[in-house]
């Protein structure tokens, strides 16, 4: 087609209602702005990272960890081709690359992993890694996260706080503890402050409720499936299974009331039970229906829907003869 | 034409810029979102990602001399992209429910006092571009909504000129009511 002919093809329905009306589909002013203030504050986070603005928060996930201590140092000699210590400097040598360790200010560090992953329990310590040709995974791991060296000098900050990373040259990724976290990758001058799990999890939760009370389905079940990723509430799967089923996924919704039945027991546990098995009869399913129906009666012969699933059950089985 | 200096001052990070960008490009995002799946909320988001997308990735958007408007190709690459992976997501609607959401976000039939009839031919053609597949629809929005050129929607969908041609071909005859005979 010559580009003559294209126009002419797009010209030849100016004057369709439909594409018109299509045309006409107005972006309101006042949801211009709503939605330009949640992308200055998602970008105003970007910003922060970058010019090292300060995240408040806590952590509780993983193993302990610990620190560099003369002792243990012994043991790092032993198994290490050479380590020097220098004052507060020790000098650790792996396969190639030189990991020094300076200021420490707690003392003990266990070493794990073929000595490639670092625990910090609590203190500092300065990283600084010399790049060699092959490119060793190393890690400094806190409560907070891991931080893995990508060739660099960076400080790692653990206190009742948080973990804080500040990369003095090259790059680092970190980590956080979570599942459908985010990884940061940090270049030279940026830092950041590892939310604690609990705060970041509260935060993922209050904002997905929001969303859903907006009947913003897609960002509510965005953020509401990451906090079902790491820890089960009902009311989470509730609105998930709720969100499913406005989207006419039915087999979702079902999955989530499934999972309300395994995890919670009275009331809670018969509404889903009758949830599931509606849905059920809904995409066709009517023998899993009826064994649904029948579960129920043997658990809550009193249940809270027992005569109504009685009635709905007989009427089932008159259909099927 | 772009200008480069608009360009440098985006990738500097320039928040005005930014803004004035989003006020000339959001209302076109919008649009397309919508007329993909006819859901207000699906639009505002698509708009949102789409446009912190465009903030944190602005550094590697490189000038396209063989486009009128790369900058706007850019950005409607970044909107096509997040809603495919999105409309992965959600089940389709069936006609009624999706006309019906049409009816009420375009006004079509308030704002030209359609009739009965009418209202009727509509929802047939309606219908038609519901059951289009994704990447039908999204070139039929493009092409006869927003008026890309094939060679902006090439870009667009990283696909070839004549491909976006053909299928604008396929396009016309699937949608019978709409190019043989419309109100």
């Amino acid at each position: 087609m010559s580009y003559k002919d294209e126009k002419q093809l797009l010209d030849s329905k100016r004057d369709s209602l439909y594409i018109n009306s299509l045309k006409g589909v107005e972006f309101s002013q006042k949801d211009k702005d709503k939605v330009w203030e949640k992308i200055v504050a998602e970008t105003n986070k970007e910003k922060n990272i970058k010019h090292n603005m300060f995240l408040n928060f806590r952590m509780a996930i993983a193993v302990a960890i610990l620190l560099i201590a003369i002792t243990t140092f012994t043991i790092i000699n032993t198994i290490f081709n050479q380590s020097t210590i220098n004052q507060n400097i020790i000098t650790l040598k792996t396969g190639g690359e030189v990991l020094k360790i300076e200021q420490v200010e707690i003392e003990r560090v266990e070493v794990a992993n073929l000595k490639e992953v670092f625990f910090l329990d609590n203190g500092k310590i300065n990283v600084s890694v010399t790049p060699s040709k092959e490119k060793k995974h190393i890690e400094i791991k806190t409560v907070d996260a891991s931080i893995v060296v990508k060739g660099t000098i960076f400080n790692v900050n653990k206190d009742n706080n948080g973990t804080k990373v500040d990369v003095i040259r090259g790059k680092v990724e970190v980590f956080p503890f979570g599942k459908g976290r985010d990884s940061y990758i940090l270049e030279k001058d940026m830092s950041i402050t590892i939310e604690p799990f609990n705060i970041w999890l509260e935060k993922v939760k209050s904002e997905g409720v929001e969303a859903y009370k907006n009947q913003n389905y897609s960002v509510a079940e965005k953020k509401l499936i990451i906090y079902n990723m790491n820890e089960y509430s009902y009311d989470i799967v509730s609105i998930l299974a709720r969100v499913s089923e406005q989207k006419n996924d039915y087999k979702e919704a079902i999955k989530y009331y499934n999972i309300i039945v395994e995890r919670s027991s009275g009331v809670k546990k018969e509404t889903a039970l009758l949830a599931s098995a509606l849905l059920e009869e809904r995409v066709g399913n009517i023998k899993r229906t009826i064994s649904i129906f029948e579960e129920y009666l043997q658990n809550y012969p009193d249940g809270v829907f027992s005569s109504e699933i009685e009635n709905r059950l007989k009427k089932l089985k008159n259909s099927k003869k | 034409m772009i200008e480069e200096s608009y360009i440098k001052n985006l990738k500097a990070g320039n928040m005005n810029d930014f803004h004035k960008l989003y006020e000339d490009y959001s209302p076109m995002i919008y649009r397309f979102a919508f007329s993909m799946r006819n859901d207000k909320n699906f639009a505002e988001d698509v708009v949102q990602e789409t446009f912190i997308k465009v903030y944190k990735n602005i550094e590697s958007f490189k000038i396209d001399n063989r486009l009128e408007n790369p900058l706007k190709s850019w950005i409607y690459k970044i909107a096509k992209n997040h809603i495919v992976t999105e409309l992965k997501k959600f089940k389709k609607l069936n006609d009624t429910e999706m006309f019906d959401e049409y009816i009420l976000h375009t006004n079509c039939i308030e704002d030209k006092g359609i009739n009965l009839n009418d209202s009727e031919k509509i929802k047939k053609i309606y219908e038609e571009v519901n059951r289009l597949s994704d990447k039908k629809r999204a070139t039929f929005n493009l092409f006869f909504v927003e008026e890309l050129t094939a060679d902006e929607i090439a870009s667009i969908m990283k696909e070839g000129r004549g491909t976006i041609l053909k299928r604008v071909q396929r396009i016309r005859e699937e949608l019978k009511t709409l190019f043989e005979e419309e109100i």
